[in-house]
């Protein structure tokens, strides 16, 4: 990512964009802060807010004729929030002995020609800066027009207070001067730059002929002007104030000599922020007990409190990793580009860089499309291309994702007893989680598919790389992709029915020319026919995260749903919606706790049974004690009479359930292997044995495997006293021991054991 | 020969059955996981056949991976 | 490694033989590998002048001279470690808190498991700011704690055995803003949790249970053991800071 990369990323986050209110006011004020302040009850931080974008505050939040209400979000639902008099409420309780540091002399006096609220502002403006102001005017009294407003509105003290505060700062003021004083040509001559004031009714014989409204110059260098156009019925307390503000600003640059026009923001904006207020009971806005003295404190606090505080935080309400790190995309965006520039990585951006799960949840929520699964796969690419990944991040997932791929577990063939050796027109890919959890709904699924498919379905059993590919290691996703795409052409280019929806991501994005589907899909099609469910209990549907943009597998899934009789209920982020489990992006090696509470939230967004279609989110909803169903449990039910509560399948035993899965297949489907080894050998097992092994999880076919091989090969121990014989095999990722004697017809089995630490070979 | 002596006392009461000799405590290494530690077994001196007794695969080993797998 | 003084003359727990075939030769998880790594991100010149604080027998001592080349010289409180060291280096008693060194002399501490034993933390970092030149650095591996409602707090008094490391351990926020408090700026940053799970892991393997190797060194030490039981709570990580330039 550069540096404008950066820039554009930043700009797609409208987090930190202005509530409409701010961007409707020309001055900019923040009416989303005063309110929270208000709201609060804190008189201080609200009368701060007005000080710091106001000038007169004392004045003007009496009588600004408040655009920002108009732009309220809150008229959408109910009445717009009563800024105007939320701020006169402020004003009317707060300290107007606001201090305002004076900044350092600066060079350049300015004749100010009017005292209307233009040209104090023009005044204010300029001596907060340290600019010497003097205010020339033919009235007797300052204020202009201020002083129409009655004394209810606005009492004459406030305003005498804030020109004493303009005074106390050094402007100077002469009133009641004759025409010949006002001249412009001439205070052109003794002054270094002259606003004429059109607000003012004893100055206003003055105005220019013509003026930039953008920055309030007037024709000649040096003149300017502000209050124009206020005449009649079109008076605007705001916007003498904006036109005030701008000739301010334009004196400032021109007194010292700069751009009058780089530079300057277009004034009443439209803001890009985006607030969802679905849910938000419209409300009007509170009564006035007293409607001439305005809102009292506990009323104007009432009326701020109805403030829908606009933001958008669309993905970091639905995302549980965007809301971990307390802040938004935008944040992130620079965190992550900071993280690579530095030339020390910092900790926190690498587990923030790993922790995303990559599912494009916040992409479909934000106004903006924000990319945040790209930034982060890049970013870890770029980790992993300067050596600066931490091989413990996704260490575990790679090492699986290895053993699945490798001889214990990998297998692929063409249909089996087809004319055409080794080839297939369809070429059913179950995927490594599927087959490390549910092996029995992988046989089950391929027989199905045999059957729709006669002569025609082969089986390849590996893992498509996704784990590589969200590891940004690209160059193990390739030289995954490499090995299927070489059985596919060796195949003759079947069409690839994946029963994971991340391998048919992987598969479209690895194997372009491939044609890849869904099992889902496949069986939706066709006419088999499946069980019934007996339970009348409606199921929750979690799609698959990887499914966002495959509305074609989620119906079908739905559909199959409804042939089985299942009642479904939909979860409110479902669909385009749906939110990941967990496992996406491999957040579960990552941050394993931020995984579990993604889980956790996820199996607490409805009190229903769960039913989902990837064997990951299964497995992670279980985790956090979920009952929840794969679709293959309703579609090929096997022994178990509650597969809805089966706990999550440990590390170890989804290696051996992959093993295994090669080797029943090899055997029961292409007759390919040599039996099981031990078939056929009888066992005597007392029921206390029999009992220890289902404890421990030891099939009588891994006894069997044992002591074939210790018998044939003849290694095995004695025990001194009882003559036992004790041994040990290790087809796959564990090791299984035998105490066993011989019997009559075959084997006693004593007790058998496993463990997963291997001993290494290569000692004498 | 490794400070780790992971085998227990009852592991004595195991031979070899195809050497016919009692064991010895050797080196070995145990692996899990990309972790290798160098620790001391019971192995027959003639054939190199290590013995792995229940208590150890059970108790210490059952520990270690567990220990391992945990983030 | 620095070991606060301890009450009567009960046995400083890296002296123990056990723990210290436990620990390997370098007394400290990740061993010289880490040493390396760490030197390596330095890139020292020839002939640096090396502190190796709290050296123990000197394993690090003696390769920072042979085989990197540096001026090194070793620090420890334990001089029955010291002799062993002595042999590999030049070697000095003291303490963490209080260098006898000069200001700006050195261009690199090696502080490899020592910040978690040491008593006065912010002092002994302050002391190796002090002694270090103006963008010289600071290594440090050590353990830390992981936070998490169950981990327990470090009981207060002996006659747990930590003088151990694991009753120093900090969470990673604690010891950053020490560093800071130091003016030290962090310039690398890595978890080594591999490192200590294997350490942990050889543990059990040798005693059984990490519980059976605290009482092994220390009598009674596992009954303050509480929550170091389960090393999922206990990370290691190495750290490499440097002193401000412009000090």
């Amino acid at each position: 990512m550069d540096q404008q990369e950066l820039r554009d990323l930043e700009a797609r986050c409208i987090q930190e964009e202005p509530p409409r209110c701010q961007a409707a006011c020309p001055i900019g004020l923040d009416a989303r802060t005063l309110c929270a302040a208000v709201a609060a009850g804190d008189t201080s931080r609200a009368w701060a807010v007005l000080l710091r974008h106001m000038p007169l505050p004392g004045v003007l939040a009496r009588i600004c004729d408040h655009p920002c209400e108009s732009q309220c979000l809150r008229n959408q639902a109910g009445d717009p929030i009563r800024i105007g008099a939320l701020e006169r409420a402020v004003a009317g309780v707060a300290a107007t002995r606001a201090r305002v540091l004076p900044m350092p002399k600066r060079a350049g006096k300015t004749a100010v020609l009017g005292s209307g609220l233009a040209c104090l502002a023009v005044a204010w403006d300029l001596c907060a800066k340290g600019f010497a102001v003097t205010l020339l005017t033919g009235a007797k009294t300052l204020g202009g027009r201020l002083g129409e407003y009655p004394e209810s509105l606005l009492p004459r003290a406030a305003v005498t207070a804030e020109i004493e505060r303009l005074a106390s700062l050094g402007v100077t003021f002469e009133t009641g001067l004759d025409r010949g004083r006002l001249d412009p040509k001439r205070l052109l001559a003794s002054f270094d730059a002259v606003c004429l004031g059109g607000d003012d009714p004893a100055s206003s014989h003055l105005p220019p002929e013509a003026f930039d409204p953008e920055t309030m110059a007037a024709s000649e260098p040096g003149l300017f002007c502000c209050g124009i156009g206020m005449g009649g019925g079109a008076y605007s307390p705001i916007g003498a104030v904006a036109q005030g503000r701008k000739a301010a600003l334009s004196i400032d640059r021109f007194l010292q000599k700069v751009s009058l026009t780089a530079g300057r923001a277009g004034q009443g904006r439209a803001t890009r922020l985006y607030t969802n207020i679905e849910g938000v009971a419209a409300l009007p806005a509170l009564a006035m007990a007293d409607p001439e003295a305005g809102y009292s404190s506990a009323e104007a606090a009432a009326e701020a409190a109805r403030c829908l505080q606009c933001q958008c935080l669309e993905c970091v309400k639905a995302c549980p990793f965007l809301e971990h790190y307390k802040a938004y995309p935008k944040i992130y965006a620079r965190q992550i580009y900071n993280n690579a520039a530095i030339v020390k990585g910092q900790h926190t951006a690498n587990v923030l860089i790993n922790s995303c799960m990559l599912c494009g949840l916040c992409t479909e929520l934000c106004p903006e499309d924000f990319p945040m699964a790209a930034t982060c796969l890049d970013a870890r690419r770029d980790l992993v291309a300067k050596g600066k990944m931490p091989p413990s991040a996704h260490e575990f997932a790679l090492m699986d994702m290895e053993f699945a791929q490798s001889e214990a577990c990998f297998l692929a063939r063409g249909a089996p007893l087809s004319p055409g050796e080794g080839k297939c027109r369809r070429l059913f890919f179950p995927g490594c989680q599927l087959s490390a959890t549910k092996p029995e709904a992988v046989t089950a699924a391929y027989a199905a598919l045999r059957e729709i498919f006669p002569g025609e379905a082969g089986i390849m059993l590996s893992c498509c790389g996704a784990p590589a590919r969200w590891a940004g290691r690209e160059d193990l996703f390739d030289a995954s992709m490499a090995r299927l795409r070489s059985f596919w052409e060796d195949s003759g280019r079947p069409e690839i029915i994946a029963a994971c929806p991340a391998c048919l991501n992987m598969v479209e994005a690895g194997l372009p020319g491939a044609k890849a589907t869904s099992l889902w899909e496949v069986l939706d099609h066709s006419d088999l026919s499946f069980p019934k469910r007996s339970s009348e209990a409606a199921l929750a549907v979690h799609d698959p995260c990887t499914v966002r943009e495959r509305t074609q597998v989620r119906e079908s899934a739905r559909r199959l749903l409804s042939r089985l009789g299942a009642s479904c209920e939909e979860l409110r982020f479902s669909g385009k919606r749906t939110k990941c489990c967990g496992f996406g992006g491999l957040l579960s090696e990552a941050d394993p706790d931020l995984a579990a509470t993604v889980g956790s939230r996820r199996a607490a967004e409805s009190r229903a049974d769960f039913v989902t279609y990837c064997a990951m989110c299964r497995d992670r909803l279980a985790k956090s004690g979920k009952r929840v169903l794969h679709l293959a449990d309703l579609l090929f039910p096997g022994p178990d009479l509650d597969p809805a509560a089966l706990p999550p399948v440990g590390v170890s035993r989804r290696r051996e359930n992959r093993a295994r899965l090669k080797r029943t297949v090899l055997r029961e489907i292409f007759g390919q292997s040599p039996p099981e080894p031990g078939a056929g050998l009888i066992l005597h097992l007392a029921p206390e044995v029999a009992a220890v092994l289902e404890k421990r999880r030891i099939l009588e076919d891994d006894v069997r495997a044992v002591i074939a091989h210790a018998e044939s090969s003849g290694k095995k121990f004695r025990h001194r006293q009882t003559g036992r014989f004790l041994a040990c095999h290790g087809p796959a990722n564990a090791t299984f021991w035998v105490e066993y004697s011989p019997a009559d017809d075959g084997f006693a089995v004593h007790n058998a054991y496993a463990h997963r630490m291997a001993l290494k070979e290569g000692r004498s | 020969m490794s400070e780790i002596i992971a085998y227990g006392a009852p592991d004595a009461d195991w031979v070899c059955a195809a050497c016919d000799r009692p064991l010895a405590p050797a080196p070995a290494t145990l692996t899990y996981l990309g972790s290798d530690f160098a620790v001391t077994l019971m192995r027959c001196p003639d054939c190199g056949l290590t013995l792995i007794s229940e208590e150890l695969a059970l108790g210490k080993m059952l520990r270690v991976e567990k220990l391992l797998e945990d983030k | 490694m620095t070991v606060g003084i301890l009450h009567g003359s009960a046995p400083r727990p890296y002296e123990s033989g056990h723990m210290r075939r436990l620990l390997g030769p370098a007394l400290r998880p990740g061993g010289l590998a880490l040493t390396r790594q760490a030197l390596a991100l330095c890139r020292l010149p020839g002939g640096a002048r090396v502190l190796d604080l709290g050296c123990g027998p000197g394993v690090s001592l003696g390769y920072l001279r042979q085989t990197a080349g540096c001026r090194a010289v070793g620090l420890d409180p334990s001089p029955v470690l010291l002799a062993e060291a002595a042999g590999l280096g030049p070697v000095l008693t003291g303490r963490a808190e209080a260098l006898p060194f000069a200001d700006g002399c050195l261009d690199a501490v090696l502080c490899e498991c020592v910040l978690s034993l040491t008593r006065d933390k912010d002092a002994a970092l302050l002391e190796c700011a002090r002694v270090l030149t103006p963008g010289g650095w600071l290594i440090i591996s050590d353990v830390y704690r992981k936070d998490g409602p169950e981990t327990a707090a470090p009981p207060a008094s002996p006659p747990y055995p930590a003088d151990g490391c694991l009753r120093g351990a900090e969470p990673l926020e604690e010891v950053f803003a020490r560093l800071t408090r130091a003016g030290l700026c962090r310039s690398f940053f890595e978890t080594r949790d591999k490192d200590i799970k294997e350490l942990a892991a050889r543990i059990v393997l040798s005693d059984g249970s990490l519980e059976a190797f605290w009482d092994s060194v220390s009598p009674g030490g596992s009954a303050c053991g509480g929550g170091y039981s389960a090393p999922g709570r206990v990370g290691y990580y190495l750290l490499i800071a440097q002193k401000d330039a412009a000090r």
